[in-house]
């Protein structure tokens, strides 16, 4: 068995912030007696465990505990048969406890300088401009088969095309639907086609007028004409939707039908509303491409256009990506575009996300009706016995209306046909260090825009958790190019028969960027600082760990409001 | 002896030039205009858009806010949006219904959209100049004429909008006001009026020292009559000339901030609007940016054109006479 590692760098740093910290002694263990949260326990072994007193505070964790320097179990407070893919997603990466307390938890030190186990490491971050990585020497898998890998970004189609075409980037990501031919049609270049594992819908919030009165929400479901946007707008490949999720998710069930295009009865649904018409209200949306929203300003439009034909006034509101979110989050927009692409095959990371008890504002209040379906259903382990509860879920979405679902959005990468091993991952989580350029030592590859910060724990948006699955890893992970769970960090994992106790198994051998040796500390500390609110080290870079939120319903000590 | 004296009956082409030379100044402007070829070809070319601004109602085929996306007549086209031009007389098929400069990626009509664009164009154009001039014309004949510390005032306040780039200060105050057209013909509006005020208060400070304004000051006149009456007919000449030269470059300003989401919001057909629409697929459907492109180019060159020969038409020291 693996020793834990002596942690001076985190004690020092832990010092120098003042904070109250496990000190790890020079045998390699810790023995502190002042941990830095009340959660938190060291053993005489220096093994940390975090707990919460009792599940009554909500959340799916109940403990997550080092049992030895590479075995961690977590205990659950409801089962869960969604967990392996839960923890593969790269919002879980793994960090070295030092580097955490180093950082504090935050700041530009964290969010710009992540230290991962990943195949490649971060070399430089030239805002504005590019973020280059540089193959890790020391991958404990099959290492990086391009010496340097470097991302770009474009938020135009057409640009991105250029760069491609003029070979100044390898690869780029979503080309725009009328270029799919073009790429095709282009013996330099090859295109990936990626299945439409997203959805995008309009989203109404249901504590703003008039959207706070059902009808009106249903006769919205029944002026937008699906199929027509999805046949005009969307590249081949995209399907219209007909439920929150779809149908490659498990969850998906062809038993509900969604309100059929009918603007005669939109405009029966909303004389029968009472609301005054012309109704006038706004559209908001951002002006970012995604595979759900290839064509966001167009399909803005279209949607105005429809809704204008039964006596919805839409002015459009185009917002900055992420004040956007923000406002969405906050349940700060009425009437808005917005789409999600699948973290992990499984309805949780749909439904959960948006309607279950930890989501977000975005539809005003939440519909506890359809929240306790969705946590029985989170908690089963028989796909038999979820389905049912799945069909009354999105019958449930459909019929209270919170969203229009519109499409499943086809998308792609297009790559220099020179690329070996170029592909594109229905989870949109490409994997570079499979692919090489026989010309060079580099691999450019151009997406649709910066990110934010790479500390993943607190991102949502796709282009940083790409770059962030580059160079950190989590205990499992998705196949490349696929969904299925693979082992990562933790090369096995076994589950109880109740599925509320989980022990993950860690690979031996596997160090940091920093070169600091993996062990169970790291994962139990890698979660608990997301999960502990009251964590010192829970700052992240705006400190809303959202994924986490999501997946396991609720933080621990949760400050009261 | 008697010499028979024979005066010679005197013909209009023995009349030298300069004494068939008009005399009123409006007269005498639009005769050397018209003596102007290129001052011509732009009065042509502005013509010509307001011709297409006032009828696009009538010449469009098409609702230019409407999608041909569930039209009957466009059923089984294949993709509508972002279309190709289709022309008959150039081969396209008599089965497809013709479409001048093809479809935009709404699938609407896009000669629709840029006709009723023209509207749009030379209305935030002419209205822009319109109240720049007024506005600046008022600060500028306020200054000249009073002087003092009222000149001081209204020229640093002035010197202040000065310093700002006009494009910066647009887009900061319509991102104050909130994106619209109207918002921005006001900003370009309000970033025009310090030029404006300087042409006044120069024009005044010369015309208030002439001996017509002093004898007029002399008879007691009120300075509301000997500024409004007197000096300000003599004093805007230049400023309608400027004003002229300026509409082009508001046409492109007014298209700027369109382009980048400033201007007009979606559906309103504005020039620079549409050209920021198809931006993105300008190498795979030229024509969604060629044709308000051209359309914007034309409009300015028109403007300039004009412009510049109403400003060599009024200037004494060009008169080839």
């Amino acid at each position: 068995m693996r020793a834990l590692r002596i942690g001076t760098a985190a004690l020092l740093s832990a010092l120098a912030l003042g904070m109250a910290l496990p000190s790890f002694a020079q045998d390699g263990g810790i023995s502190t007696s002042e941990p830095l949260s009340a959660n938190m326990t060291v053993s005489d072994e220096g093994l940390i465990t975090y707990a919460a007193e009792s599940c009554d505070y909500g959340g799916q964790f109940l403990s997550i505990t080092a049992l030895d320097a590479n075995t961690v179990q977590f205990q659950l407070c409801f089962p869960d048969p969604a967990l392996p893919s839960k923890v593969a997603f790269s919002a879980l990466g793994i960090y070295p406890l030092e580097h955490l307390v180093a950082t504090g938890g935050g700041g530009e030190a964290l969010y710009r300088n992540p230290v991962g186990t990943g195949p490649y490491m971060l070399g430089n971050w030239e805002l504005g401009s590019e973020i280059s990585m540089t193959a890790n020497p020391n991958y404990w898998g099959e290492p990086a088969h391009e010496p340097n890998l470097i991302f770009r970004w474009n938020s135009e189609a057409a640009a991105r095309l250029v760069e491609l075409q003029a070979g100044t980037a390898d690869g780029i990501d979503n080309p725009g639907p009328l270029d799919f031919d073009v790429i095709a049609n282009d013996p330099n270049l090859a295109l990936f086609e990626r299945p439409g594992t997203n959805v995008f819908y309009v989203g109404m919030n249901n504590t703003v007028a008039p959207f706070d009165n059902v009808l009106v929400r249903q006769a919205v479901a029944h002026a937008i004409d699906r199929q027509r946007i999805v046949d005009n707008f969307y590249p081949p490949g995209s399907l219209a939707a007909t439920q929150f999720m779809p149908p490659s998710i498990f969850g998906y069930t062809e038993e509900v039908t969604p309100f059929p295009y009918d603007p005669d009865r939109a405009r029966e649904l909303l004389a029968e509303s009472g609301v005054t018409l012309p109704i006038e209200t706004t559209l908001s949306y951002r002006d970012v491409v995604r595979g759900y929203l290839p064509q966001p300003g167009v399909v803005a439009v279209d949607i105005q256009t429809q809704l204008a034909e039964v006596g919805i006034n839409v002015t459009i509101d185009m917002q900055e990506s992420g004040t956007f979110l923000d406002n969405a989050d906050e349940g700060n927009l009425s009437l808005h575009m917005l789409g999600w692409g699948a973290d992990y095959p499984d309805a949780t990371n749909f439904l959960d996300y948006h309607f279950g008890a930890g989501s977000s504002n975005q539809f005003g209040d939440h519909f506890p009706e359809l929240t306790s379906i969705l946590q029985e259903a989170a908690a089963l382990a028989d796909p038999d016995a979820r389905y049912p509860l799945y069909v009354e879920a999105n019958t449930l979405i459909r019929d209270l209306a919170p969203v229009v679902p519109i499409a499943h959005g086809g998308s792609g990468t297009a790559f220099a046909a020179r690329i070996e091993g170029a592909h594109s991952s229905p989870l949109g989580n490409e994997a570079f260090s499979v692919m090489s350029d026989p010309d060079d030592d580099n691999l450019v590859w151009m997406q649709n825009g910066e990110p934010a910060g790479i500390y993943c724990a607190d991102e949502t948006d796709g282009e940083a958790l790409r770059v962030c699955e580059q160079i950190n890893e989590a205990l499992l992970a998705y196949e490349v190019g696929g969904t299925e769970v693979i082992p990562a960090l933790a090369e096995s994992f076994e589950a109880s028969d109740d599925l509320l106790t989980w022990t993950f198994n860690l690979r031996d051998g596997v160090t940091f960027h920093d070169g600091s040796g993996l062990d169970a500390n790291d994962v139990v500390m890698s979660y608990g600082v997301q999960w502990d609110a009251a964590n010192p080290l829970h700052v992240g870079r705006d400190g809303s760990f959202t994924y986490f939120q999501a997946f396991f319903t609720n933080f621990l000590n949760v400050p009261a409001e | 002896m008697t010499t028979d004296i024979t005066i010679p009956k005197l013909q209009a082409a023995d009349i030298p030039t300069a004494t068939r030379r008009p005399q009123s100044m409006l007269v005498e402007t639009l005769y050397n205009l018209k003596r102007n070829r290129s001052a011509m070809i732009g009065l042509a070319i502005i013509s010509f858009m307001f011709a297409l601004a006032i009828f696009a109602p009538v010449i469009a085929p098409y609702n230019p806010l409407q999608p041909m996306l569930d039209r009957d007549d466009h059923r089984g086209l294949g993709r509508l949006p972002g279309r190709a031009p289709c022309i008959h007389l150039l081969g396209c098929t008599l089965e497809e219904p013709e479409h001048f400069m093809g479809l935009d990626l709404n699938g609407r009509d896009m000669f629709s959209r840029v006709l009723w664009g023209a509207r749009y164009s030379l209305v935030v154009g002419i209205f822009s100049v319109a109240i720049g001039i007024t506005s600046g014309a008022l600060v500028g004949m306020v200054a000249g004429y009073a002087g003092g510390w009222t000149d001081d005032i209204l020229m640093r306040l002035m010197d202040i909008l000065l310093a700002f780039p006009a494009l910066i200060l647009a887009i900061a105050i319509v991102s104050f006001a909130g994106p619209s057209l109207e918002n921005a013909l006001l900003a370009i509006a309000i970033v025009s009026i310090p030029v404006y005020a300087r042409l006044a208060r120069a024009n005044v400070l010369s015309i208030k020292e002439m001996e017509f304004v002093t004898a007029s000051r002399a008879v007691g006149a009120s300075h509301k009559r000997i500024l409004f009456i007197q000096i300000m007919p003599n004093a805007l000449t230049s400023l309608i000339v400027q004003g002229t030269l300026d509409v082009g470059s508001v046409v492109l300003t007014a298209a700027a901030l369109s382009f980048i989401g400033l201007g007009a919001q979606p559906p309103t057909p504005e020039w620079g609007a549409i050209l920021s629409e198809g931006r993105n697929y300008v190498f795979t459907s030229p024509h969604l940016v060629f044709f308000p492109g051209i359309m914007i180019m034309i409009t300015v060159l028109g403007f300039n054109l004009l412009g510049d020969g109403l400003r060599d038409a009024m200037d004494p020291r060009l008169n080839r006479n």
